[in-house]
């Protein structure tokens, strides 16, 4: 059963992820072309090692989300490091690759809705490694460029660099 | 007296294991608003809760802290943390009583932890972060070489005012090249 709508944007959903979404979860962390998009993507991700994680007791509002279009799954998104007294926290997302832009921006909307429409947050902050996809959108959701992190990640047999970028509420609100 | 030395650099600065024994210096540096107001460290923190942390850290394949003396008293603290071995990053973070600021304390453990970064744990990238107020730190990454890599505006909230916060790093080929 997939779960209930929790933040409707114009194209896709963000619901609890229910032990049901968890085949498409691990799907995602285990083809080579989405696990690497995360950070501790090189390890294998067992059907226990999924159940572990959908059982971690998360902080609040470091909940995971599944993403989807028509009840269709096409991803996760969540904020880490979430900071309640400097109001910051981290944009993190893994999508399938079949997703399109237009459905990936309308998700990450959502989840900065979530973070500052509901949570009062004040700081987002976002990374994507130069070689990946993703930097259009981030932008088309309105980040702004902050940072250019050298070396910062491991992938294919080379150290790459990661772009960083940050959105401020007073940024979303205008 | 503080642990034994694991690391020992220039001008009477050594690193030393974290022990029951200091955990008066830590509790009253991590209450003191002048240490703490950089760190973010808006929670008071008695001498139980310094121990919880002692007793939950043991010294793993992510992370290293260390209790930094001069002249065999305690001046502060100087730690490895979230170290990412495939990615091979970790970050650095420290603190130095203010009764030893301005004495090179900081720039000295720094050093120290960078070369046992790269020579001892084969990590390829340290980064740090400091609050745009924070003058004397900037300083101190400046002087060790290390690249400012980005601002992330309005980052942090220290009395009252929202701050930057300046990424700085070092790789491992620029910290064995530099002069």
């Amino acid at each position: 059963m997939t779960g209930p709508v929790f933040r409707a944007g114009d194209l896709t959903e963000l619901r609890p992820v229910e032990a049901d979404d968890l085949d498409a979860v691990q799907r995602l962390f285990s083809e080579p072309e989405t696990r690497r998009q995360r950070r501790g993507g090189v390890a294998p991700q067992s059907d226990v090692a999924m159940e572990s994680w959908h059982e971690d007791d998360r902080d609040d509002g470091e909940d995971v989300f599944l993403v989807t279009a028509d009840g269709e799954s096409l991803g996760i998104a969540q904020l880490r490091r979430v900071d309640r007294p400097n109001g910051s926290a981290i944009l993190t997302w893994l999508f399938d690759p079949e997703r399109t832009d237009e459905q990936a921006a309308d998700a990450l909307r959502e989840m900065v809705g979530w973070a500052f429409d509901e949570q009062r947050l004040e700081k987002l902050t976002a990374q994507v490694p130069v070689p990946a996809a993703g930097h259009g959108v981030l932008e088309a959701v309105g980040f702004v460029e902050e940072g250019y992190y050298r070396q910062d990640r491991y992938l294919d047999g080379e150290f790459v660099d990661v772009r960083a970028y940050g959105l401020l509420r007073s940024e979303w609100e205008g | 007296m503080p642990g034994h030395v694991f690391l020992r650099g220039d001008d009477g600065v050594t690193l030393r294991t974290f022990e029951p024994e200091d955990v008066e210096f830590f509790r009253d540096n991590r209450s003191d608003r002048e240490v703490r107001r950089l760190l973010r460290n808006v929670r008071p923190v008695n001498a139980r809760a310094v121990e919880a942390d002692l007793e939950e850290y043991s010294p793993n394949d992510d992370s290293a802290r260390f209790v930094a003396t001069k002249d065999g008293e305690r001046a502060g603290s100087i730690s490895l943390w979230a170290g990412d071995a495939p990615n091979g990053t970790a970050w650095m973070g420290a603190w130095v009583d203010p009764a030893f600021h301005g004495r090179g304390v900081a720039t000295e453990a720094a050093s120290l932890v960078v070369d046992y970064a790269f020579e001892e744990r084969r990590l390829n990238k340290v980064r740090t972060g400091v609050y745009a107020t924070n003058e004397p730190s900037k300083r101190v990454m400046e002087k060790l070489g290390f690249q400012r890599e980005g601002v992330e505006r309005a980052q942090v909230l220290i009395d009252g005012e929202r701050v930057d916060s300046y990424r700085y790093a070092m790789l491992r080929e620029e910290w064995e090249g530099r002069p």
